[in-house]
């Protein structure tokens, strides 16, 4: 039994390594890329629509939404990229379904690298919303004395993001590990 | 068990999403002018 899909190896060639990890998140991309071409294909904004345009109209319009209820101006400007993140990580949990899938949310190198997409993208969102000088200045509010706290918010809040999904993905794996590694120690033989 | 795997996959999707929508929104969010009291 292997906790993390990292440790699957599919593919090696000296220190590169091709696992379970990148694999599956290679198709996974491949897949949602060409879903989208698919389902954006035959699009109309006449009266007559298909059931797939209604039911994509109304998972993008849930998705703006929320992100409005959220407290964001122009949800549409977000959608892109928060639409994406959620569509990913929940494409990667649904294929579960499929057997030999390992999901590779289920790797802390995935979910941190969604963190860190995160972590870019915040301040890009910020600058381009009230400009540099009024995002730098945002790190000095109410007083100079937050500047540090601030900093340190912005490293915790991605960090959390990332071990958080990593948890979640990977608890179920990791408590059967657990309770079959102590097994012996509560029932020796 | 697979459809609460599915559950659960939708609501961290969820969760992670909307908490990278909360951050966007700290970083993006201006402060109104206050208003002088009137004389």
């Amino acid at each position: 039994m292997h906790l993390s899909p990292d440790q699957v190896i599919f593919w090696q060639c000296g220190l590169f390594k091709l696992n379970v990890t990148i694999a599956f998140t290679w198709g996974l991309m491949l897949l949602l890329a060409a879903g989208s071409a698919l389902v954006t294909r035959r699009l109309s904004t006449g009266l007559e629509r298909s059931r797939w345009q209604n039911l994509l109209e109304i998972v993008v319009s849930g998705m703006v939404q929320q992100i409005g209820e959220v407290g964001l101006r122009q949800p549409e400007k977000y959608l892109g990229f928060l639409g994406t993140l959620f569509l990913f990580v929940a494409a990667a949990s649904w294929c579960t379904v499929i057997p030999g899938y390992e999901p590779p949310t289920g790797s802390l190198s995935t979910t941190a690298a969604l963190a860190l997409c995160v972590f870019v993208a915040v301040p890009l969102f910020g600058i381009a919303d009230q400009g540099l000088g009024g995002y730098l200045k945002s790190y000095v509010k109410p007083t100079v004395i937050m500047l540090s706290f601030n900093i340190i918010s912005e490293l915790s809040r991605t960090l959390a993001l990332a071990v958080r999904l990593f948890g979640n993905m990977m608890s179920g794996a990791m408590i059967i590990a657990i309770l079959l590694t102590i097994t012996p120690f509560v029932f020796p033989s | 068990m697979t459809a609460l795997g599915l559950l659960t996959g939708m609501v961290q999707a969820y969760i992670f999403s909307i908490l990278a929508a909360v951050y966007i929104a700290a970083a993006t969010r201006r402060r109104k002018p206050r208003l002088e009291p009137a004389t």
